[in-house]
């Protein structure tokens, strides 16, 4: 097999990042766009996600009130979370083309689903909710490696957005690794495919914080990999994960300022 | 030949391993349940079979299949109105067939019919005991065989066939399953009888004749083995 | 997961004061202790296993049927030389009332996630050589298929589910095919005429599950500057279903005895530090280690019965010793 090249002859990755450098982050709020009136919700709004080629929108209804068909799910105390991740077709490069046609999700995304539904249940303060459902739907759009870091930020700033309590920010990255020494931020595509990778996601952090205390809520690691290396891993990791928390609130507080100025 | 254990899985309310020459099944009753509003019955009970096969996702069409005959033939040994409004829930874990492993690469037409039939069997008389296992109470007894005849007309009890070539090389012309019900320890009525393959009205009555003898003779050991079930669960002695 | 279990408060306390004195229900003296393993393996078949675990007292409590099936099949376009394999496990009414019989498609239970943390285990890491696989390319490949039952479950499956699968592979064997000019010829199905070739298993990846129980609020734990409190959570190996319930954070590791992570994942629940993440990647190893040596010693022994008469076959006698 040929040897995938990561670095150009400058020493930048393919996409033109050096090692530790987050893809762009730009989020923004739809309140009052077209898409709304189109998904008949006036009173959630939807938070779009673009975090390098990664385009994603969160959709947060409730918390409200549970439907009939998911009222056997209801809890007198808490909050019931309910996560529906539709990765759409046209997402990569190659469109997929579905054997199933009862367009269920497939196991990858139905792993997400879990994965992230047991993720913000600690994180939502779901006591606050009680006997009520929020249902966060998520649209893949367009996918560059990472998609499901991308897709924890996403949901993050859009709980924020639709004024859900959390007890802290949650930021996730992906890190990939390159020849058992270096560690890459926030991989593409390609690098994906190439590399062992994870995705680590952090609650809380800072970055004046020490690194080994940052609080990780959860850490995904399918391919083989030495145990010692794990440390480096995550050192990375958690570092990009605080780092991105910075954008993310200064980016939060512009978009709800926006909003403000739209309201008056 | 035959080996038999009871109240093997502790979760369920009754529950047995059934291992023959060629197969074992594990099969577990539970009930009376409450069961969901569209399985409720106003004066009977409900009676659910759930089989799952030895390999592949299931219940797939043959497997639905023997639900179905498992189904109705309980539905007349099962006393349903003392248990109105409530659900029988059977399961059955078929753990190996004769067929499992390679079966699929030789390709007999009979190959399919027979495994499923000697699932079919096993499950039978595993499910019997499951749910004297778990009290259920039932009208009679019954009593599962599976006999196949050759072409040169000998009537062979599959249950004891060791491997599978030799049951491969058993040239089947027609295969039967017959359940026989026994009442007061007596074969009074067959409950199924499910013939495949070219056969005449002689060798049906032969059949019958066969499968007649071996009830009756694996019927007592498994009486035997229910005599000593009672006497080892009965808690109260002096 | 576990919808119709439900547990009095009285018990939750119970099993959680038990936890924080380094007691288990169900009479273990420590949270890192294991259960008693039990691999048996089906003397007349290959690849037929039956993995359970013991309470101290001796009592089954977790009991995991495995079975691997082959067959021939042509292989998918995009990967010629490349076998298939296939895990499957359903839990159904069978293993206990709380599960449901018919499962529905669109959402993932935990069980559903364990499965496919083995199967991604085996197959992302190249445990299975799968180009062995390959009888000729492009037309005919083997496809291999693991079934896993559970027969009884109390906690443990994705340990005792892994280490099913991980015997049932070392332990299959699939029939020697003879090709000629590019066309099966014969396929030894009998592996009594000739001998059948193993799996390649290029390493042994084990999972192992740690449960993690917070008494700590969420936003105590989030909140507070975490120096202050270092270690307050308590971290359980191989639990009961009772204290899986009870749990509010989980680590799935699947490592093998090479010191390589195969798999790590923490699906959510409560937030932990990075150090004890590392920690526990680290705890893991040792147990790893152990079991991969019981499914070996289980499989030598099994070997060895099977090959009862293999001295009186083989040539050897006194005169070559010396």
């Amino acid at each position: 097999m040929s040897r995938f090249e990561f670095y150009n002859s400058q020493g930048l990755r393919i996409d033109g990042r050096r090692n530790f450098e987050l893809k762009n982050f730009e989020s923004s709020l739809t309140t009052t766009s077209n898409f709304n009136n189109f998904s008949r919700n006036s009173q959630s709004s939807t938070t779009y996600l673009q975090m390098g080629q990664n385009k994603i929108l969160v959709n947060i209804d409730g918390p409200k009130e549970p439907t009939n068909s998911n009222k056997s799910k209801i809890d007198q105390d808490k909050a019931v979370l309910d996560i529906n991740i539709n990765v759409t077709k046209f997402s990569k490069v190659n469109r997929q083309v579905s054997t199933n046609n009862n367009n269920s999700p497939d196991k990858q995304t139905q792993e997400w689903e879990f994965e992230i539904k047991r993720l913000f249940e600690k994180i939502i303060i779901m006591d606050s909710y009680p006997k009520s459902i929020i249902n966060i739907a998520v649209t893949v759009l367009q996918q560059d490696g990472g998609i499901l870091a991308s897709i924890i930020n996403c949901v993050s700033i859009a709980l924020m957005n639709n004024s859900i309590q959390i007890y802290d920010i949650v930021t996730a990255c992906s890190v990939g690794v390159v020849d058992q020494m270096h560690y890459l931020l926030d991989l593409n595509h390609l690098e994906e495919q190439f590399l062992t990778s994870g995705t680590i996601a952090v609650v809380g952090g800072s970055p004046t914080q020490n690194v080994e205390d940052a609080n990780v809520c959860l850490l995904s690691f399918n391919d083989i990999f030495p145990l010692d290396l794990l440390d480096g891993f995550m050192m990375a990791g958690i570092k990009g994960c605080c780092t991105l928390k910075d954008i993310m609130v200064t980016q939060v507080k512009a978009m709800n300022i926006n909003k403000l100025i739209e309201i008056q | 030949m035959v080996s038999i254990k009871y109240s093997v899985l502790k979760n369920l309310d009754g529950s047995c391993e059934y291992t023959t020459a060629n197969s074992k099944v594990i099969t577990g009753v539970s009930g009376p349940l409450e069961p969901k509003q569209r399985h409720r019955l106003p004066l009977q009970s409900a009676i659910e079979v759930f089989i799952k096969p030895s390999h592949g996702v299931g219940p797939s069409t043959r497997e639905v299949l023997m639900q179905d005959k498992l189904a109705t033939a309980l539905q007349s040994i099962i006393v349903t109105e003392k248990y109105p409004r409530e659900l029988i829930q059977v399961n059955a874990q078929i753990l190996s067939n004769p067929f499992d492993s390679f079966g699929s690469l030789q390709n007999d037409p009979f190959n399919e019919i027979v495994s499923s039939m000697i699932d079919l069997n096993s499950c039978f008389n595993s499910i019997f005991l499951s749910l004297i296992d778990a009290n259920i109470a039932l009208k009679s007894c019954y009593f599962s065989n599976l006999f196949t005849i050759n072409d040169k007309n000998q009537v062979i009890n599959i249950t004891n066939v060791e491997s599978l070539e030799s049951l491969q090389s058993l040239s089947h012309k027609s295969i039967h399953l017959l359940v026989f019900e026994i009442e007061e320890n007596k074969i009074s009525n067959i409950l199924l009888m499910d013939s495949k393959g070219t056969f005449h009205d002689d060798d049906i009555i032969k059949v019958i004749d066969a499968a007649q003898a071996n009830t009756e003779l694996e019927f007592k050991n498994i009486r035997s083995l229910i005599k000593e079930k009672v006497k080892d669960d009965y808690i109260w002695k002096v | 997961m576990a919808k119709e279990l439900e547990l009095n408060n009285t018990e939750k306390k119970f099993i959680l004061s038990l936890l924080a004195q380094n007691q288990r229900l169900d009479g273990r003296k420590s949270l890192i202790e294991t259960r008693n393993l039990d691999i048996k393996i089906n003397p007349d078949a290959y690849g037929d296993v039956y993995v359970s675990l013991l309470t101290p007292e001796g009592s089954v409590s977790t009991r995991v049927h495995c079975k691997i099936t082959a067959d021939i099949v042509k292989p998918k376009d995009k990967r010629p030389f490349e076998g298939s394999f296939y895990v499957n496990c359903e839990i159904n009414g069978l293993t206990g009332l709380q599960f449901e019989n018919y499962s529905k498609p669109n959402s993932m239970s935990s069980e559903g996630y364990y499965t496919r943390f083995l199967e991604s285990m085996i197959l992302r890491s190249n445990a299975l050589d799968l180009e062995q696989l390959c009888i000729i390319a492009g037309e005919k490949v083997w496809d291999i298929r693991l079934d896993l039952h559970v027969l009884e479950y109390d906690g443990g499956f994705l340990e005792c589910a892994s280490i099913a699968c991980l015997t049932s592979l070392l332990h299959f064997k699939r029939p020697y095919v003879e090709v000629q000019n590019e066309k099966i010829h014969k396929v030894y199905t009998d592996l009594d005429e000739r001998d059948g070739v193993n799996l390649g298993v290029l390493h042994i990846p084990i999972a192992v599950k740690f449960n993690i129980f917070q008494q700590l609020p969420t936003e105590e734990l989030i909140k507070q500057s975490n120096n202050t409190n270092p270690g307050k959570e308590l971290v359980a190996i191989d639990c009961t279903i009772k204290e899986e319930m009870l749990s509010n954070g989980e680590v799935l590791v699947a490592l093998n005895k090479n010191r390589e992570i195969v798999q790590l994942d923490k699906p959510g629940g409560v937030p932990l530090q990075s150090y004890k993440l590392l920690e526990l990647a680290n705890m893991a190893l040792p147990m790893v280690e152990n079991i991969t040596s019981k499914i070996l010693k289980a499989i030598e022994i099994d070997e060895s019965k099977r090959n009862e008469y293999a001295y009186l076959l083989s040539a050897e006698n006194d005169r070559y010793d010396g």
